[in-house]
């Protein structure tokens, strides 16, 4: 009759239940009884062994770290909708601005304006990618609004630099 | 094995609510997991475990969306500790290993039965186990201290079930083989 493998002997060991023929060897094979007690003793052993423990501060530590992740988190949502959407209308703002006002718009104007709204976009999209860092986001919609807001202004010359001429004529 | 459901139920509940904000909540899930995560940073010798292991909790925090709230926490927790500890470890060696921490008996679990047993003794094997490999180590230390079964060591290890058995068996091999060496008696009965 063949002995019990180790492996088998370890599994017997952590409490999976032997089968009827492991039982009859078991009984009649003091090699394999023996190795079974000694796997059976090392399991033992091993529950005894004392664990260490988080230390007492570790619990205060970690929720103080979550609330002050919650904070970040509940003013940076509205932010990055409002910023967004405010950066986002500035240079369709002069789009329509520029149609309304011309029956051809420049196509400088018109390069502005597209810039700036990919850029808004670029920004936007970096900060979405990045949202653990709410200080990127000011970032990014200051950069939105300052670039929306130059468009404008470029824009509002380009509309009264004619008029000075005509003026000057 | 409705006590698991339930626990698992629970476990779920808590996590929703940490996920939309609930301090409370968090705090549970923290003080339950707290220990198993710490001492996992401690095995992998990191010398700023409790860095590591506050970091773990935000980590499952920021990523919450990637849990699959169908299945228990620790492992996943677990998984982002281990991950965490071997960047670590890529990044700066160790400064204090396992081996050469002293047992503090002020941050052990005072448990009547390691009271009565030789401290001698027990230090052998935390020691021996310290010097196994990470695979053998890890799995012994989740399997017979965290109480975890061999299909979450598997998702935590990255490895196959197979895996998870042979590095148990192989180190408990060698943790016996260093009992035996340090004359410690290892039969079912003898421990103190
Ligand atoms: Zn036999």
């Amino acid at each position: 009759m063949s002995h019990i493998d180790e492996q088998r002997l370890m599994e017997l060991a952590l409490a999976v239940p032997p089968s009827d023929h492991e039982t009859t060897h078991l009984a009649s094979c003091p090699s394999c009884a023996q190795a079974l007690a000694a796997e059976q003793g090392l399991t033992e052993w091993l529950a005894t062994v004392p664990q260490p423990l988080a230390p007492a501060d570790f619990l205060a530590r970690v929720t103080n770290a979550y609330v002050f992740a919650l904070g970040r988190q509940s003013y940076r949502a509205p932010l990055l909708a409002f910023g967004g959407i405010a950066a986002m209308l500035l240079p369709l703002a002069l789009l329509a601005l520029s149609a309304w006002t011309n029956t051809v718009a420049s196509l400088s104007s018109w390069v502005v304006a597209l810039r700036a709204l990919g850029e808004v976009t670029l920004s936007l999209m970096r900060t979405v990618g990045s949202p653990s860092s709410p200080g990127a986001t000011l970032i990014a919609v200051q950069v939105a609004l300052l670039l929306g807001a130059l468009g404008v202004l470029a824009r509002l010359m380009w509309m009264t630099a004619p008029t000075t001429q005509e003026a000057t004529r | 094995m409705s006590e698991t459901l339930g626990i698992a139920v629970d476990e779920q509940r808590l996590a929703e609510r940490a996920t939309r904000g609930d301090a409370q909540a968090f705090a549970e899930l923290v003080s339950r997991y707290q220990n198993a995560v710490y001492r996992l940073c401690l095995r992998y010798g990191a010398n700023e475990a409790q860095d590591l292991a506050q970091e773990t909790f935000m980590r499952a925090f920021v990523h919450r969306e990637r849990f699959d709230a169908t299945r228990p926490i620790l492992p996943w927790l677990l998984t982002i500790a281990r991950r965490l500890c071997i960047d670590r470890i890529r990044k700066h060696k160790p400064v204090l290993s396992d081996d050469d921490r002293p047992l503090d008996p002020a941050d052990e679990r005072p448990d009547a039965e390691s009271a009565l047993a030789t401290r001698e003794q027990l230090g052998q094997l935390k020691q021996a186990h310290s010097k196994l490999a990470d695979g053998p180590r890890e799995a012994i230390a989740l399997y017979h201290w965290e109480g975890l079964s061999y299909d979450e060591i598997a998702t935590i290890m990255r490895v196959p079930i197979g895996t998870v058995m042979t590095w148990l068996h192989r180190g408990r091999a060698q943790l016996r083989k260093a009992l035996e060496e340090a004359q410690v008696p290892v039969a079912k009965g003898t421990t103190p």
